[in-house]
């Protein structure tokens, strides 16, 4: 009896073992295949900020997909997370937090949450990220998900992103990852002196452009086209550049 | 005995239906009343187009253009496969005969009802379908089962050509009427019942065609027939009624605009507020609160007030905004659109496409005295009424007219002052579809002349849309305009002698780019172009500019946070950057900049610069009116080496969806005709001896002349009268019936005057014809089949070439008059060539059966395929060389038909 006792626990801990041990060789891999991602896509891509290559190293974007995705998370390359929306190919991800010249104190706004990728990865450079997404099944999810991985500087809002978050405003910058009509006249308004604005501008299911709005100390703002993009609307994200 | 000697409106289905070969004997098949068989064929000849036409409905509802034109196109190559088919089981179809046309109409019934339902149920995720077999398989068993109610109706009618082919020309003119008759059919129901329902209420048709068919032949009454045939029937229905009875979902793709409306919906965020159904688009109105349609509004603009989200078939069309005064919306003031408003004090405004009143409510705003809207579709102008309590269509100062903007430009009536080319506007096609494809008779260098005619002599032309990155679409618009002035006769060559004038006098203050632009053209004076971050505002002046008029533009450029990139006397150190775009490395200014100056630099280097641009700007015209199309083959290259793997998102994929469905048919057709000619090469009696394989080789040339002559013709009368009677749906849907039923008149009375009189040398002692080879034909009296196909292609190809020159002209006589008169004339017109062309199919048929009945199904095989092979290729023609090459490739086709035809 004691010694079936004692074969039960032993099959136990090699079932533990082995589990253990595929999940971290899984953990690696995927670590790999991260690092690999970066490397080919985005640095060799010209992405040269390092914080933004060291946030895209090390955000785990396996667990922003869904799971029938997750092999192909680290192709870079958009994929479908339901919900008509998309999450990013990760060179526009690491493009557009370049754009931003983001410090580590900043106040950051997200329109779009999507999956809530981007924003872990604005998460690990900045101090307060706030993320507004209109569908309430992606925000719940995403909040979820974010609160899971532990990224506490984050705040998640099913909202319409049009108006921005007042109560939080201003901000150091604002990115848009849904394709607008035009540029929203809140999120101007709610831009710091000095602040930049990232966002695709352009018809749905086309080629739109990505603007960059700069609001001068003066609170004069200029416009720049940055590269042609497709987005989904509302809370869809790049697909390839 | 003869083909109809003897048996009246019957034939004997031993008799006339087959040939040496013969139907099995012995089974039930008596008699087969042919007029009423021929009513089963008429009946689902109609469902048929119909059912096409749903199937556009429905498919443009739920996804994109581009996937629309994909997938019918594939479906629609069930005609070919059904003739294939038919052809390779000829002998086991003939001895089931009965059985398997019941069993094609029920399957034909089912499919229509169910078809589409489960076609939804296995649609690709359209975001993913480029990246993954998976969604590639999903992709084909959509397109497939779409494929079959085609392959059921084509190979139906295929069967009963095959079985009546002494009667030919009333079968086929029955196919040809019903086929008419069934665009009307399609486009009338689109207006009262959903997309989704529509294919199965259209299929009662199949139902009546199935009781027809069955009571055709006496047959059915006997055991087991008469069990088979009631629970064909029984079934068949209860199909119908189940179909109908099940509830219908939105199975809208859940990228387009609408799906985000309905998801928003479910969350409580949104509310269905209306819904017109029509064969045009399905408009959807749904008060949305997080959707802000302004378009073009600059970065500091107010927000737009509140409004209702319009959506055409799923599209999101525009706002409808909920204001009472145009001091309401704010935001008007500061979109680029507003940049000509702001420079011509109380103006007479034209809007030409407008949809939702946005652009009524800033012409209002503005201070305009009166606006004209013209709207092609009057249920757009309804929607937007009814949406909203106070509707900006129904204020005193506006009117509405319910027409094609370009025939309301040609036919003469009042000036003013801003003609505001709405129909363009809107963000550009980009990559967004086969809309890229599509015609637009009112972005052509002659409609361009027409609106500057309508203007006043301080009017301006004015168009805003968004921008492309690389610039093609604003650059091919200033292009458009240049021409246009340039080559502008009477009043408006004088204005534009005097542009030039005033180009030099107001460029030699600057010293810069007028002075050579006006040496170079005489359109320099009278063009302004300037661009926000979003997009380009292009007008043209009916008058030279003079100063005063450019520092309005200067303050207004200012004043709306844009940057001017021509004006006359434009220098490079004037140039402002507001909002940065790309230029030329090393050059000065953007893109637009660049290309004005070199569009107004003269004749060489303008033609230079459409050459180097690595899009087709050219200004497009009446023979290629494809405003939306840019793309260059010559400039594939650079394109991959631009944009990577991903070069062709980067496109208008119009263009290419095209190309890509005319391969697919191509390498089908290869298929679908190659099967059952390497077949029938091994087969006898139809290669053995004399004309033999010839018959086979003619057959493949004669069938697929037509079929792609057919439907060039049709393309070009479609165009050319639509523009005429105005409305785009019913013109369309008229001149495709009178096409077809004139075409069936033709089939008809060709068999009339020929196939009747006409009759075998031989003829066995069961009736059966004995001929075995072309020509067996010893014609008594009238005209010999070959005779006819002579003289039906030699005249089919005259009177393209005629019409080509002389249909404009005798239609712009009509063009004033109402529209009852103008429908006359176009049946008039259409008539005598629709009537020759039903001619070449019925006797073609004639002709290929007297060799062997094997061929009649080679020959329906090859005539569908090359039908649907038509279309693409007819765009393709006409995108590169023009209508003109469609005409002449359609004359071709027809001289290739007379020239080609049986000796005797």
């Amino acid at each position: 009896m004691r010694r079936a006792m004692i074969r039960r626990v032993f099959a136990l801990m090699v079932v533990l073992i082995v589990l253990v041990a595929v999940g971290v060789a899984s953990a690696q891999e995927r670590e790999e295949e991260r690092r690999d991602m970066v490397d080919r896509h985005i640095a060799d891509e010209g992405i040269t900020d390092s914080a933004v290559l060291d946030a895209m190293r090390t955000v785990p974007r396996h667990e922003f997909v869904p799971e029938e995705r997750r092999g192909r998370a680290y192709a870079n390359r958009p994929l479908p997370i339901g919900e008509g929306q998309t999450i990013s190919q990760p060179y526009i991800v690491a493009y557009m937090t370049e754009v931003l010249e983001l410090e580590p104190g900043d106040r950051v706004i997200e329109v779009g949450t999507g999956s809530g990728y981007q924003a872990a990865v604005l998460a690990e450079i900045v101090d307060e990220v706030y993320t507004i997404e209109i569908i309430d099944s992606l925000a719940e999810s995403a909040a979820r998900r974010l609160d899971e991985l532990a990224y506490d500087n984050v705040e998640v809002k099913q909202d319409d992103g049009y108006f921005g978050w007042s109560e939080h405003a201003p901000f150091d910058a604002v990115i848009v990852t849904a394709a607008a009509g035009h540029i929203p006249s809140p999120l101007v308004e709610q831009l710091k002196p000095g602040g930049r604005m990232v966002i695709p501008v352009g018809p749905v299911h086309a080629v739109q452009n990505l603007v960059l709005v700069t609001k001068d100390r003066n609170g004069d703002v200029t416009t720049e086209q940055l590269m042609p993009v497709r987005f989904v609307p509302m809370t869809g994200e790049a697909q390839d550049r | 005995m003869t083909p109809r000697a003897g048996s009246g409106d019957r034939v004997t289905g031993a008799g006339a239906g087959s040939d040496a070969g013969g139907p099995s004997g012995g089974s039930a098949h008596a008699h087969f009343s042919v007029p009423r068989s021929s009513a089963a064929v008429f009946l689902v000849s109609t469902l048929v187009l119909a059912l096409q036409i749903a199937f556009i409905r429905a498919l443009s509802l739920d996804t994109y253009h581009h996937f629309t034109y994909l997938v019918i196109s594939t479906a629609l190559l069930g005609f070919g496969a059904s003739g294939t088919a038919l052809s390779l089981a000829r002998r086991w179809i003939e001895r089931h005969f009965e059985i398997l046309s019941a069993v094609l109409l029920v399957l034909l019934v089912v499919s229509s009802a169910f078809a589409y339902r489960v076609a939804v149920a296995l649609r690709p995720d359209m975001q993913y379908v480029l990246f993954s077999s998976g969604e590639v398989l999903k992709l084909w068993a959509h397109t497939l089962v779409l494929f079959v109610p085609f392959f059921a109706g084509g190979a139906f009618v295929g069967m009963a050509l095959s079985r009546f082919r002494t009667r030919v020309g009333l079968v086929y003119g029955a196919n040809m009427v019903g086929s008419g008759l069934g665009g009307v059919a399609g486009v009338m129901t689109a207006f009262v019942v959903t997309p989704y329902r529509m294919p199965v209420v259209l299929s009662v048709l199949g139902i009546a065609a199935l009781v027809l068919w069955v009571t055709a032949w006496p047959g059915y009454r006997r055991a087991p027939f008469r069990l088979f045939t009631t629970g064909a029937f029984v079934g068949s229905v209860a199909a119908v009624v189940v179909g109908l009875v099940l509830p219908f979902g939105s199975s809208v793709d859940q990228y387009k605009p609408m799906a985000q409306a309905l998801r928003l919906s479910r969350q409580g965020d949104a509310r269905h507020v209306a819904q017109k159904i029509g064969p045009r688009a399905q408009i959807d109105l749904f008060d949305v609160p997080s959707m802000h349609h302004t378009l073009f509004a600059a970065p500091t603009a107010a927000a737009p007030p509140e409004q209702l989200s319009l959506f055409m078939d799923g599209a999101h069309a525009g706002g409808v905004f909920r204001i009472e005064e145009a001091g309401q919306a704010e935001v008007l003031r500061d979109v680029a659109q507003a940049l000509p408003y702001r420079m011509v004090d109380a103006p007479e405004v034209l809007i030409l496409g407008e949809q939702t009143g946005v652009n009524v409510w800033m012409a209002l705003a503005h201070g305009a005295q009166t606006v004209t809207v013209v709207q092609p579709n009057p249920q757009l102008i309804d929607a937007a009424r009814e949406a909203v309590d106070s509707s900006v269509f129904d204020r005193p100062e506006v009117r509405v007219v319910s027409a094609e903007p370009r025939l309301f430009l040609s036919r003469a009536g009042q000036q003013f002052d801003i003609i505001h080319l709405a129909s363009a506007e809107g963000m550009p096609a980009g990559s967004g579809g086969l809309a890229s494809m599509r015609e637009d008779y009112t972005l052509t260098v002659e409609a361009t002349r027409a609106a500057l005619e309508r203007l006043t002599p301080s009017g301006l032309l004015t168009v805003t849309r968004g921008m492309q990155t690389p610039p093609r679409d604003n650059v091919r618009l200033f292009a458009l305009f240049e021409e246009a002035l340039r080559t502008q006769g009477g009043g408006g060559a004088q204005r534009a002698g005097a542009a030039a004038g005033d180009g030099e006098e107001g460029g030699a203050g600057n010293g810069g780019a007028a002075q050579r632009a006006a040496a170079g053209s005489t359109a320099a004076g009278r063009l302004l172009q300037a661009r926000n971050y979003l997009a380009v505002t292009t007008v043209a002046a009916a008058e030279p500019l003079g100063q005063a008029r450019i520092d309005r533009f200067h303050s207004t450029v200012e004043a709306l946070s844009m940057d001017a990139d021509y004006y006359p006397g434009i220098s490079p150190a004037e140039l402002t950057e507001r909002n940065r775009v790309s230029g030329p490395e090393g050059g000065e200014g953007s893109y637009y900049y660049h290309a004005a100056q070199r569009i107004l630099a003269g004749e060489g280097e303008r033609e230079a610069f459409f050459s180097d641009w690595v899009y087709n700007v050219r200004p497009p015209n009446d023979n290629r009116p494809y405003f939306h199309s840019f793309f260059r083959w010559d400039s594939l290259s650079r394109y991959i080496e631009s944009y990577g793997q991903f070069w062709f998102q980067r496109l208008e994929l119009g263009y290419a969806v095209v190309v890509v469905t005319f391969l697919q048919v191509l390498i089908a057709a290869l298929v679908l005709v190659l099967a059952p000619v390497l077949v029938l090469r091994r087969k006898a009696p139809v290669a053995r001896g004399e004309g033999g394989r010839g018959a086979i080789g003619w057959t493949v040339l004669h069938f697929t002349a037509i079929g792609l002559g057919f439907l060039f013709i049709e393309m070009l009368h479609i165009q050319r009268i639509t523009r005429f009677l105005g409305d785009p749906i019913y013109s369309t849907a008229a001149v495709l019936t009178a096409i077809l039923v004139f075409s069936g008149v033709g089939s008809y009375v060709q068999g009339r005057i020929g196939g009747a009189r006409a009759k075998p040398r031989h003829t066995g002692g069961d009736g059966r014809q004995e001929s075995s080879r072309m020509g067996r034909l010893l014609p008594s009296r009238g005209m010999s089949a070959a005779e006819r196909i002579r003289f039906g292609g030699a005249a089919v190809a005259a009177l393209a070439l005629v019409y080509y020159a002389a249909l404009d002209p005798v239609l712009n006589v009509a063009i004033g008059a109402g529209e009852p008169l103008r429908f006359v004339v176009s049946l008039i017109m259409l008539f005598p060539i629709s009537f020759m062309l039903g001619w070449l199919m019925p006797a073609g048929l004639e002709a290929a059966g007297r060799v062997s009945g094997d061929l009649i199904p080679l020959a329906w095989a090859v005539n569908g395929v090359a039908s649907v092979a038509a279309t693409p290729l007819s765009v393709m023609v006409a995108s590169g060389v023009g209508f003109f090459g469609v005409t002449l490739l359609a004359a071709v086709c027809y001289l290739v038909v007379a020239l080609a035809a049986p000796r005797r």
